[in-house]
């Protein structure tokens, strides 16, 4: 894929999995790069997202709805696209009690598809991904075009 | 920690004091409802929490939010706490697409150690009987030195 056609693509995916999903629209997330099997999604700093009002950290909710929504993403990435995916369940982790900085990055991961499920790991970070805050393992059911989801 | 807010030490833990200071919380709409003895998790719908308008669905993050903080506020019912408690892991199951109506949420506890606490979510919108989803939660506490 040249960086034109991928650049495309990343417009397509960000309409379709950010600006037309009103909570994720309302987090402002958005999907920085993508490959065949995976994605990297982030969510800037603000008030409103924070856990307590006196500390500017990420609340656990903000960590978990991004996890959720990259390794949807993941998900339907590696379908190339042409599938509606639903979280069937997520385990997160939060390997530390603040998560303190101006931007939430996830980099999520789909290595299994099924005809019916597709499996996923994610990691949330502020600054390395080596240093998570949340991390993530997922299930989701694939409701694919040609079958009418059933 | 509780200290860091002067003059209310006292209430700063307590279920209505730790919803009111968790501005995610109070952006999705999570509210508190008492009944009885139980407290519940109060999620009304809005636009910001769909996840998917095509198929009507809630966002699978804004129902493990409701899910998580329902277990931290009914620690904070139960446990004598001098700082928040802190989610270790949150493990969410959906069973079903949840509508565009309000949802609901109890907790109750599996366990409740003098550090650690297990804690079963259940979250339901028209019928207790169709739960949306169900979440194990594990947190941390910090109990206060007058219960130990």
């Amino acid at each position: 894929m040249s960086p034109e056609e991928k650049a495309v693509w990343l417009r397509r995916i960000n309409e379709g999995f950010c600006e037309k999903v009103p909570h994720n629209r309302s987090l402002g997330l958005e999907i920085l790069d993508f490959d065949d099997s995976g994605c990297i999604c982030r969510i800037p700093f603000r008030g409103d997202l924070s856990a307590t009002s006196t500390q500017s950290g990420f609340h656990f909710g903000v960590v978990t709805s991004l996890l959720d929504a990259a390794s949807g993403g993941a998900a339907f990435i590696k379908l190339k696209g042409g599938s509606r995916v639903a979280t069937l369940d997520l385990r997160v982790d939060f390997p530390v009690t603040e998560a303190k900085g101006d931007v939430l990055w996830a980099s999520a991961t789909c290595y299994r598809v099924t005809e019916h499920v597709a499996f996923t790991r994610a990691v949330a970070y502020l600054e390395e991904e080596s240093e998570p805050v949340g991390v993530a393992m997922g299930t989701f059911r694939i409701f694919r075009r040609s079958t009418n989801g059933h | 920690m509780a200290t860091e807010f002067p003059g209310s030490q006292v209430n700063s833990c307590d279920a209505e004091a730790l919803l009111a200071g968790m501005p995610y919380a109070r952006f999705l709409g999570i509210q508190l409802r008492r009944a009885d003895d139980a407290i519940r998790g109060y999620l009304p719908f809005k636009e910001t929490l769909v996840g998917n308008a095509r198929v009507e669905a809630l966002h699978g993050g804004a129902l493990a939010t409701l899910l998580g903080t329902t277990a931290v506020l009914q620690t904070a019912e139960e446990v004598d706490l001098v700082e928040p408690p802190t989610l270790i892991s949150l493990t969410v199951e959906y069973l079903r697409s949840a509508d565009y109506v309000d949802t609901f949420a109890e907790a109750c506890f599996t366990r409740l150690g003098g550090r650690v606490a297990n804690a079963r979510v259940v979250a339901w919108q028209s019928s207790r009987d169709e739960p949306v989803a169900v979440a194990n939660v594990i947190l941390t506490l910090a109990r206060s030195p007058r219960a130990l």
